[in-house]
């Protein structure tokens, strides 16, 4: 039976380097998602995945006085990632050159992409949405990333971003009345 | 509501976070108001959009190397200790010099090992035995102890040995050295 995630951090805080094991094993694919769609490319999301654990394994003591640790992983996924995109300026590339992948993941990334044929239009108005991302400030981008698409409530994001709610309040508005601006001619109403 | 009131709450409205009264009065002025609504309807569809923002999975093949790389990365850093202090630091660039300095004297060594042994005629190699059960010893140069790949280096006793007339054979080392020796006592 699986150990409950309290458990399993109480555990990793002592020593046991099989829990660690596991808890990389139950967040990597969320990590991975979220860095995915913040940095849009595999390689910085790969790299975010990695840094991620191997900061909070450096961080190991310090997370007996931590409440929750989904919380504190996230602001640490979160954090990297942000320094990543400023890095890299701030530009994100979804359509990324994937001949330096490793053969396999080429492999497994390319079965998910849809023929042309049936999904050109659909790619185009991907591409029109990441650029119109690409644009926010990066802390607006994770805040509209972790609300909008990951689901996070406004609390949890506040708690990850060490921030009050009011603020993730305010980037949130901020960030989809951009978004709206930006993506006028796509947004399609009805009347 | 005012249409000014209503596109401030609107965000809200659709994250649900508007109080029962609240939102029912956002409900109404949405169903009076073409414009509110209108601006409603897009904040919807950007949420659509959004959420097609996908995530690729990169496969099983990359959760299982993100899993060793990770253990690898994580055992690395337990061992060297990677929370780089300011004393750390300095301890870490002694190592370097050190290791440096090492490889160094290791490296001359080897030039000078070299020089000595093809000026005094090449290396030595064992051959196999002759018809007659003996056991002869050929020089050979530097060329045909790489090319055998089967190197028989002599030591300082070896030479000692050879000297006092001694045959060695067996695969280098000291065991199987004494126990040529001792054969060859006998004999």
């Amino acid at each position: 039976m699986s150990k409950q995630l309290p458990d399993l951090v109480k555990a990793f805080v002592e020593g046991d380097d099989e829990a660690f094991d596991e808890i990389v094993r139950r967040f990597r694919k969320r990590i991975y998602s979220l860095a995915f769609r913040l940095l849009g490319n595999h390689l910085d999301a790969d790299e975010v995945v990695q840094e991620t654990f191997v900061r909070v394994y450096r961080r190991r003591k310090e997370l007996s006085n931590v409440k929750y640790f989904s919380t504190f992983l996230l602001r640490v996924a979160s954090n990297y990632g942000i320094d990543l995109l400023r890095k890299r300026k701030g530009h994100s590339t979804m359509t990324e050159d994937a001949t330096g992948l490793p053969g396999q993941v080429q492999l497994d990334l390319a079965r998910q992409i849809a023929t042309p044929r049936e999904d050109f239009e659909n790619k185009r108005l991907m591409e029109e949405i990441v650029a119109a991302f690409d644009q926010l400030p990066p802390r607006q981008k994770l805040t509209a990333i972790l609300h909008d698409i990951e689901g996070y409530t406004k609390a949890e994001i506040a708690a990850t971003l060490e921030c009050p709610e009011a603020t993730v309040r305010s980037n949130l508005h901020i960030a989809r009345t951009k978004l709206k601006k930006m993506l006028k001619q796509r947004l399609k109403t009805r009347e | 509501m005012t249409c000014r009131h209503a596109s401030s709450l609107l965000e809200d409205y659709i994250d649900g976070d508007l109080s029962g009264e609240l939102a029912d009065r956002m409900r109404v002025h949405l169903e009076s108001c073409n414009s509110c609504r209108i601006e409603y309807h897009r904040s919807q569809h950007l949420r659509t959009l959004m959420g097609r923002i996908a995530s690729p999975d990169p496969g099983s093949t990359y959760w299982s190397e993100i899993d060793d790389l990770v253990r690898a990365k994580t055992s690395e850093r337990a061992v060297w200790s990677v929370a780089p202090s300011a004393s750390s630091k300095i301890v870490q660039a002694a190592r370097g010099r050190i290791l440096r300095s090492a490889l160094s004297v290791a490296f001359s060594s080897l030039i000078l090992l070299s020089a000595v042994l093809l000026g005094s005629g090449g290396l030595r190699v064992a051959t196999e035995p002759t018809e007659q059960g003996e056991t002869i010893m050929v020089a050979a140069s530097v060329q045909d102890y790489l090319s055998r790949m089967s190197p028989l280096l002599y030591t300082v006793h070896d030479y000692r040995r050879l000297a006092r007339g001694i045959n060695l054979v067996g695969p280098p080392g000291f065991s199987s050295r004494l126990v040529a020796v001792i054969e060859s006592k006998s004999i």
